[in-house]
């Protein structure tokens, strides 16, 4: 793809960063996509931190939402999509997560199929390629495994990063995601389900991660990991049940 | 009814319809969801001067006390009471979600508005 449609899509695009407490890598990944890509904005959702994430997002040169209360990623995510679904300028939407393990140079492969309008959504994976800067604990790969299975079963695509943070979409799945039946409290394997039972194109391409800089993540602790997997199972058993999400990309 | 488990219920009875009306009162337990818990204070005397009608209801479904059956009615409230402010609880996060969001969004406007207008000034 040509330069200059790459700085034309780039500059028709967001970034949504959902950070909560992340003021140790925040300005890095700003000022980093600030340097790579100074047509494209980007916006950190601020979900109620108690250190400094707001100020430094905002010192590095991103637009800031700052949540009043820490109300989960999925809730600071879904504000982020309100900020630029009502905002006509942005066509496309990249999420990415505040720790640092996604690669800010992948955003132009994320956002090229959908400039060419081969797929509504576009999922940067892990397992594409196999190489990544770090090794994902047992009890995850088998949490993702097992959901992987469960979007296979229910829609017959064959995703291999179901939870993968880093996605890019268009109005019509950002328009999806605003909704107020939108699953919000771990936006992973249900959405998926939902946008592919919905008509939606989803697809994946290679984008290998790093180590999280803080070695944590949002599911740490047995107790959080039976509680997201429960959560996941009655979300995805809702969305089957209700028959949410049939032939909205029409 | 034995007279020891009348005045045992009727203690109770008072205590807990006392203890709901000072909450209401004190306007700690709005009018709307008090409603349900001076129906469930008001069941105790009315267990007590039903009783005989309990007790031939208790009898009818083949259980040999009628507190069997109270067990089973004070389950069967719970559950239901259970169930409501779960439903409840569940509306009100998400019109605190949506309020949260929208005063992100709307002090977000403001600081652009703010810096517009502080730009066309200068």
């Amino acid at each position: 793809m040509a330069q200059n449609s790459i700085d034309t899509i780039l500059a028709h695009s967001i970034v949504i960063i959902p950070a909560f407490n992340e003021e140790k890598s925040i300005g890095r990944i700003v000022a980093c996509l600030r340097e790579n890509f100074p047509a494209l904005d980007v916006l950190v959702v601020n979900d109620g931190s108690m250190d400094q994430t707001a100020e430094v997002a905002a010192a590095a040169g991103a637009r800031v939402l700052s949540l009043v209360n820490n109300m989960g990623y999925g809730v600071a995510l879904q504000t982020g999509y309100k900020y630029a679904f009502a905002n006509v300028k942005y066509r496309y939407c990249v999420q990415m997560d505040g720790d640092g393990q996604h690669n800010p140079a992948d955003i132009p492969k994320l956002l090229a199929p959908l400039a060419e309008d081969r797929a509504d959504l576009v999922i940067g994976s892990r397992f594409v390629s196999g190489k990544n800067g770090y090794t994902i604990p047992f009890a995850r790969r088998a949490g993702i495994w097992f959901f992987r299975t469960l979007v296979q079963l229910f829609t017959s695509n064959k995703i291999k990063d179901i939870t993968s943070g880093l996605q890019a979409y268009n109005r019509k799945v950002l328009a999806r995601y605003t909704s107020d039946e939108m699953p919000y409290y771990y936006p992973d394997a249900d959405v998926l389900i939902l946008l592919i039972k919905g008509g939606f194109r989803v697809i994946e391409i290679s984008s290998p991660m790093n180590g999280n800089i803080h070695g944590k993540s949002m599911h740490n602790g047995v107790w959080s990991q039976v509680y997201y997997v429960t959560i996941m199972v009655l979300s995805i058993f809702v969305i089957l049940l209700r028959g949410l999400g049939k032939h909205d990309a029409r | 009814m034995p007279d020891r488990q009348i005045v045992v219920l009727g203690v109770f009875f008072v205590i807990s319809f006392a203890f709901v009306l000072r909450m209401i009162v004190n306007r700690q337990l709005r009018e709307v969801y008090a409603v349900a818990w001076v129906f469930v204070t008001l069941s105790i005397p009315a267990t007590i001067v039903l009783f005989p009608l309990f007790a031939r209801a208790s009898f009818f479904l083949g259980l040999r006390s009628p507190f069997t059956l109270a067990v089973f009615v004070g389950f069967v409230i719970s559950f239901g009471l259970l169930l409501h402010f779960s439903s409840l609880n569940s509306g009100m996060q998400k019109n605190l979600k949506n309020c949260i969001q929208k005063i992100a969004l709307l002090e977000a406007e403001m600081k652009e508005l703010s810096a517009k207008k502080a730009k066309n000034e200068s």
